[in-house]
């Protein structure tokens, strides 16, 4: 059906939490719990640098769930609350959820929360509710760099979309969501090389970083 | 990682139960164990049943679990979940007990047959494996190793030839005791070299997480310092918890009961029990501290927060 995905322009994103916020915000989500977090990694050293100041680097890394193709969280659940949907995101069935918290132990990247009120885990939804009607998730939706482009991988990383302005600023709902620029035509220019994603224990996760050359992926 | 106090206890119990059940097991394949047999098969029984109501502890919502049956008996379409293996596991041994005791009562002799157990045996040392093997994940270095799992395989063989003991002392079964005296003191053995063995796995593990990463901030952690990776899997041999893993889990957990063992070795009724009792009660403090330890050597591959 679909392979929903996320990918982040790192040399775009300038860290200003707009991501996270949004998704606490439409989502409900707990005081000290985060399905977004955006950490600043560096600054490191650049490579033949002198060690010290200006001769250093770091970007901006926003980290939910990866919706893996692999996912390890969905395997050691025992109930199939978690769950593969037809459009490529894992999801939860809080209903089948026992809180038993496997899946949090099982995720490489500590992106699950236990609600303390509802007693199930919960995640990154990239937004079911409002990608099922055809709205961007609310943290590309939001992403104050525009640095945030959402698509599906069969058609491509390069007709992910993410939010634009509409030519008339007095416009309705519905003409500024579905107003849209693609990866391809509005981001610097880049290559397979440049698309990252996190650390891989084997879960093949799919959420993608573009971070070009002159600064060094880490994980 | 914070110790999870119910599944610390859930695996405690089920080395306990495995290992008395197993011990039985032997005793009545070589044809001995008869006077301790029925104790030793409550014995099993209660620590199963403690085991299964400390993981339901654990369970936030433990009524949902009959939400997914299907999800039980067949897999969760991704394969099999640790769960769902443990859960069945503890049914099975279930069935070894009653089956054990049930054929046990309908022989002549009072004694269970020798399939019985070698029935016993099998589970008994099968299902703490079982357990093991579901906290093996590729997301924690720290539990995904096939130590983990001969761990548990070890500390069911000390902890159960210990309790055999202590029940055979409480039974008059004297001659039950040269062979779990030996089973003990080998399961002791065992423990001793894949714990210090996992300890230096452990130890040596660093470069398996964001070692790239150097420097990072958590804007929604600001007053939590960066994770020191070499620190943590570094904490058991010489580190922040060394003197729990040298002393709680080698000396005590492990040196000590095995010492006190050689020590009661010949004694018999009473004597016996107080003497393996107290090397128990050393082995299960020991066990406890490092299983605790796992926890505090653990953190997911990507380990910035």
């Amino acid at each position: 059906m679909a392979n929903y995905a996320i990918i982040t322009d790192l040399n775009r994103c300038t860290g200003c939490l707009a991501c996270t916020v949004a998704c606490k915000a439409i989502n409900g989500v707990d005081v000290g719990n985060f399905w977004i977090k955006t950490l600043r990694i560096g600054p490191h050293p650049i490579e033949d640098g002198s060690g010290d100041y200006p001769d250093v680097e770091m970007y901006f890394l926003p980290v939910q769930c990866q919706h893996c193709k692999n996912p390890e969280c969905v395997r050691v659940c025992p109930t199939g609350a978690s769950h593969i949907r037809e459009d490529g995101t894992v999801q939860i069935d809080k209903s089948k959820c026992i809180g038993c918290r496997f899946c949090a132990l099982a995720c490489p990247y500590g992106v699950r929360y236990l609600n303390e009120e509802e007693r199930v885990v919960e995640k990154c939804t990239m937004c079911e509710q409002r990608i099922s009607q055809g709205e961007l998730p609310q943290c590309v939706a939001q992403c104050g760099a525009r640095a945030r482009f959402f698509g599906d991988l069969d058609k491509g990383v390069d007709s992910f979309e993410g939010p634009a302005h509409p030519d008339s600023p007095g416009c309705q709902y519905d003409e500024m969501t579905k107003t849209r620029v693609k990866l391809k035509d509005y981001v610097e220019a880049y290559t397979e090389s440049d698309i990252h994603h996190l650390k891989d224990a084997g879960n093949k996760p799919k959420l993608m970083y573009l971070l070009r050359e002159g600064r060094k992926w880490r994980e | 990682m914070n110790p999870e106090w119910p599944l610390i206890l859930f695996t405690f119990f089920l080395c306990l139960s495995g290992g008395i059940l197993g011990a039985q097991g032997l005793l009545t394949v070589l044809g001995k164990g008869k006077k301790m047999q029925n104790v030793a098969l409550i014995a099993a029984l209660a620590t199963l049943v403690i085991g299964g109501i400390c993981v339901f502890m654990h369970l936030q919502h433990w009524e949902r679990i009959f939400n997914a049956f299907g999800a039980l008996l067949a897999g969760n379409g991704y394969g099999v979940s640790g769960i769902t293996l443990e859960l069945w596991g503890c049914v099975v041994e279930f069935i070894a007990i009653a089956l054990f005791f049930l054929f046990a009562r309908r022989a002549e002799d009072g004694v269970a047959p020798k399939w019985a157990g070698i029935l016993a045996i099998i589970v008994g040392l099968a299902l703490p494996m079982v357990t093991g093997d579901s906290y093996l994940m590729p997301s924690l270095p720290t539990w995904d190793t096939p130590l983990l799992i001969v761990y548990y395989l070890t500390n069911t063989i000390f902890m159960g030839g210990l309790a055999a003991l202590v029940i055979a002392g409480l039974t008059g079964d004297v001659e039950a005791r040269d062979f779990m005296v030996k089973t003990a003191l080998v399961g002791a053995v065992a423990q001793l070299v894949i714990v210090l063995a996992y300890a230096i796995v452990i130890n040596g593990s660093a470069a398996t997480y964001s070692a790239d990463i150097a420097f990072y901030f958590d804007p929604t952690l600001p007053d939590v310092p960066m994770v020191d990776r070499a620190a943590v899997v570094g904490s058991l041999l010489a580190g922040s918890n060394a003197v729990m893993f040298w002393l709680g889990a080698i000396i005590v957990g492990i040196i000590a009961p095995a010492a006190i063992l050689w020590l009661g070795k010949a004694k018999e009724g009473q004597q016996l029990a107080i003497y393996a009792g107290g090397a128990g009660v050393c082995c299960i403090i020991g066990g406890i501290i490092w299983r605790v330890l796992l926890y505090s050597a653990a953190m997911h591959i990507f380990a910035l927060f």
